[in-house]
């Protein structure tokens, strides 16, 4: 308890705020009762410091951090798009890659004629055949049939280039290509419960390219080949990609535009062939193309 | 603690902390590179030291870089002489707060230390023990003999008027 003998240092915890609440009182009462203790008080009083405010730290500049910028966001889109791009890149990588010579094309549209069974759905499908490099140019035949008011909806198209042998390089082989009267070259048959003679447009726009690849024959007569097809035909594809035309419409169009593109090429190089070129040096004649 | 909370910190203690260092060495020079060592020591920390605790931790850091500094330059004894010199003129001055300036300097420099931890920063005892190191039996025994020593500086000085 704060007496004479021990005020002194109960006066300097009160004022360094280190006494309880019941000390307090304490030393308070202290002081009313004697007044000599509180001229001493005074003087303690006196001795606590002020800070001066006068002096400041004049360098904080060289204290400040400053903050990293953030990394930027990349937008999910490009993302996507990175993925979308390479699906293209790799579907026509294969579809130049795959086939080892200069393909022949041949482009059929075909429907359904028959108005009593429903109809099919449009298919274009592609099928190649390698060419050797010592055989004549291919003879093919195309059929094309069209009916106006399916084929408003739907294209098809099939490519099927077949190649003689190299045992018989001057013999031409003619191909056939699908037509109406062989079904079974139908990749996708159309579904037989449509209620209607006309397709839907969203059933055409699912249309799927199928793209068909028959392998190297080693001979055109090679029943082997028979044996082979992946697709539920009697042609010889092995290789078959199915596009849809509503997943895939750029792709679908894409690819359209190149066969038609091939298509283009072939001609010309018909025409190129046909086309007799004589290489002359004055009045010498070196050599003939196509003579 | 964020930068953001790091250059507030900055912005509200370098005063107090500077302040403390240059009452304590009475050299500019060396309390602003104490401060600035002090901060750098700060910011290396800063994802172990909590917002609130900044304060304490900078000036506890700012506390034993000041004293690592005068045991390496021994200037406590230098200090010493020069506080005893300016007791002296004590006499002469009648402005009290130059008085308990100079009555301040002339304290140990435990004590001193300790004066300025509680009257600049109004640091409790046991703070100060975290601080310093000093156990708070201890910081209380320093800090009554610093307050009775300054109580007889301002007697010396109302005598001498």
């Amino acid at each position: 308890m704060i007496n004479k003998s021990n005020y002194e240092a109960f006066l300097i915890d009160y004022l360094h705020n280190e006494l309880s609440a019941e000390e307090t009182n304490a030393v308070l009462q202290f002081l009313q009762e004697n007044p000599e203790v509180e001229e001493e008080f005074l003087l303690l009083q006196q001795t606590l410091l002020t800070p001066d405010e006068t002096i400041t730290f004049d360098y904080k500049e060289t204290l400040y951090k400053e903050e990293k910028p953030a990394l930027k966001a990349v937008f999910p889109i490009k993302k996507y798009l990175a993925i979308a791009a390479m699906f293209s890149g790799v579907v026509l990588a294969l579809f130049f890659l795959l086939p080892k010579s200069e393909p022949e094309i041949n482009v059929a549209q075909h429907t359904q004629t028959n108005d009593a069974e429903p109809l099919s759905k449009p298919d274009i499908r592609v099928e190649e055949k390698q060419q050797r490099l010592q055989q004549t140019p291919v003879q093919q035949l195309a059929s094309v049939e069209t009916k106006k008011e399916t084929n408003r909806y739907k294209q098809g198209s099939d490519v099927k280039r077949k190649t003689p042998s190299s045992h018989e390089p001057k013999q031409e082989v003619p191909v056939v290509v699908n037509t109406v009267e062989t079904p079974k070259h139908q990749v996708i048959e159309a579904p037989k419960n449509q209620e209607a003679n006309q397709p839907s447009i969203n059933q055409l726009r699912e249309t799927p390219i199928v793209i068909a690849q028959e392998p190297l024959p080693a001979t055109n007569s090679d029943p082997t080949h028979a044996e082979e097809p992946l697709v539920a035909n009697n042609s010889k594809a092995v290789h078959a990609i199915e596009l849809n035309q509503k997943k895939q419409p750029v792709l679908f169009k894409a690819i359209n535009k190149l066969l038609a593109l091939k298509h283009s090429l072939k001609e010309t190089k018909k025409t190129l062939e046909q086309t007799e070129v004589t290489v002359m040096v004055g009045n010498k004649v070196l050599f003939n193309i196509n003579h | 603690m964020t930068v953001q909370e790091y250059n507030q910190s900055v912005t509200n203690y370098s005063d107090d902390v500077y302040r403390f260092i240059v009452k304590n060495l009475g050299h500019s020079e060396d309390a602003r590179d104490i401060v600035q060592s002090s901060f750098l020591t700060v910011w290396d920390k800063r994802e172990e030291v909590e917002v609130t605790k900044c304060k304490s931790f900078l000036f506890t850091v700012a506390y034993r870089k000041m004293i690592d500094h005068i045991r390496k330059r021994k200037r406590e004894t230098l200090k010493e002489e020069i506080h005893e010199q300016a007791l002296g003129d004590t006499g002469h001055r009648k402005d009290l707060r130059d008085l308990l300036n100079k009555a301040l300097q002339a304290l140990p420099a435990i004590q001193r230390q300790l004066v300025l931890l509680r009257d600049y920063e109004g640091y409790s005892y046991d703070e100060m023990q975290q601080i310093t190191g000093i156990d708070s039996t201890q910081v209380k025994v320093y800090l009554h003999r610093a307050r009775i020593g300054l109580k007889q500086a301002i007697t010396k000085l109302e005598e001498q008027v």
